[in-house]
């Protein structure tokens, strides 16, 4: 017959299937690849200005605790009647509560700043070796730290030109540099 | 009568399942629209030659269809069906399952509640299409099994062993089937222990034991010079 058709049974083989299975590694491994060369997002490090210091890779433990501590002192004060350090350590409060805890992290000695548009809360260790001197500056709302690695730096100007002059270096929180990196810029 | 059925050419095959040489060299023409039985003693390999022929051995050799036009429809009835006696499945929804495209717990439609039957009745099991498929004996079985292989019209029909647990009608009915096949000029390729039946019924058969010991017509080829040799030890090891 003219239109007669032969069919060859094949053995039965896992070779189809291998090689799809194959295939479609090949396809998974290749796309993804793909995709990361399409999407290559070189990480930025922005370097910081000298008058900044990196809260996480700038500050040792004993000064991040003390700006963290800081940092939340600043949340109660508006709920307070006197915001003086003394006030503030009757409170209870950290860092101004003469502690352990503030022993250990350099004994710090606060007073308060006032200048016409700002508060300061200035802090100087008793243990040089241990932390710098540590400077919170609230003007309107937003409480700044202040930094100075030489412990008997003292300042009566709160504005960002006297304490940058005066060697003071703004603490500051950075979220392009991951934890799993190496920040080398101090 | 034309053959609807295709041609089997089987050239030089052999099979090997671990360190067991279950075929070799086995070379077997199947005519168009012919009813071939396959003889042989246990282990001979015919099975396995069927189930090479479906594609599902690891064969060497070749084993080629030639159809008359374009490939058509392959019936196959297995030597046992495996599944357990107690699955609440009725004979209604097996061959139901397999004719419609509704899933087997919906109820079936009309129509292929009236094919079933038709399938039934064409095997001589009409009216038994709500027994357990558990419940039937091996012949009912055989039976139902049969008729699920003739629904839809198959081209070639492979049988593995059909009549082993038929009864005395069932085997009338049986022979009755194949001759309505070789009317339609279905190729049929028959598995079969019965010599008298395959005598009566076969226009071809091969006797395999491993390799094709003999090869022709029944009348001539089934005596029992021919049938000692095959069934014997000698034509298994040699």
């Amino acid at each position: 017959m003219s239109s007669a058709i032969s069919v060859i049974v094949p053995p039965a083989s896992g070779r189809r299937e291998t090689v799809a299975v194959l295939l479609a590694a090949l396809i998974v491994v290749l796309s993804a690849t793909g995709f990361i060369a399409l999407h290559r997002d070189t990480a930025t490090a922005t370097s910081l200005p000298h008058w900044q210091v990196d809260l996480r890779s700038g500050l040792n433990a004993a000064e991040q605790g003390l700006t963290a501590d800081l940092l939340l002192a600043a949340d109660e004060m508006p709920y307070l009647d006197q915001v003086t350090p003394e006030a503030l350590a009757a409170e209870g409060l950290p860092p101004f509560f003469a502690d352990a805890t503030a022993t250990a992290r350099g004994g710090h000695h606060w007073q308060l700043i006032e200048t016409t548009d700002a508060q300061g809360w200035l802090g100087q260790p008793a243990a040089k070796e241990v932390a710098g001197a540590m400077l919170m500056r609230i003007a309107g709302e937003t409480p700044t730290i202040w930094l100075h690695r030489d412990g008997a730096a003292s300042t009566s100007a709160l504005d960002d030109a006297a304490l940058i002059a005066a060697g003071w270096r703004q603490v500051i929180t950075r979220f392009d540099a991951s934890v799993t990196r190496k920040d080398d810029q101090h | 009568m034309t053959a609807r059925g295709p041609g089997i050419a089987i050239q030089n095959l052999s099979l090997t399942l671990g360190r067991t040489e279950v075929l070799s060299g086995v070379d077997m023409t199947v005519a168009p629209g012919s009813i071939h039985a396959l003889v042989g003693p246990n282990g001979g390999g015919k099975s396995s030659l069927i189930r090479c022929l479906l594609g599902q051995m690891p064969h060497r050799g070749t084993v080629s269809l030639n159809w008359p036009a374009r490939p058509g429809r392959i019936g196959y009835v297995p030597q046992a069906l495996q599944f357990d006696a107690g699955l609440p499945m009725t004979v209604g929804d097996f061959l139901g399952t397999l004719d419609g495209n509704r899933p087997g717990f919906l109820k079936p439609r009309r129509a292929t509640r009236d094919l079933v039957e038709a399938q039934l009745a064409r095997v001589g099991m009409a009216g038994k299409s709500g027994r357990r498929m558990g419940a039937l004996s091996g012949g009912e079985r055989q039976r139902v099994l049969m008729a699920q292989a003739l629904e839809p019209a198959p081209d070639l029909l492979i049988l593995d062993e059909p009549m082993s647990a038929l009864d005395e009608s069932g085997g009338a009915i049986f022979a009755e089937v194949m001759q309505s096949l070789r009317r339609d000029g279905v190729t049929v390729l028959w598995i079969e222990h019965d010599l008298l039946a395959v005598r009566r019924l076969a226009d071809h058969v091969t006797g395999l034991a491993r390799r094709v010991i003999f090869d022709g017509q029944p009348e001539a080829m089934l005596d029992a010079d021919r049938v000692l040799d095959l069934f014997s030890q000698r034509s298994a090891v040699a």
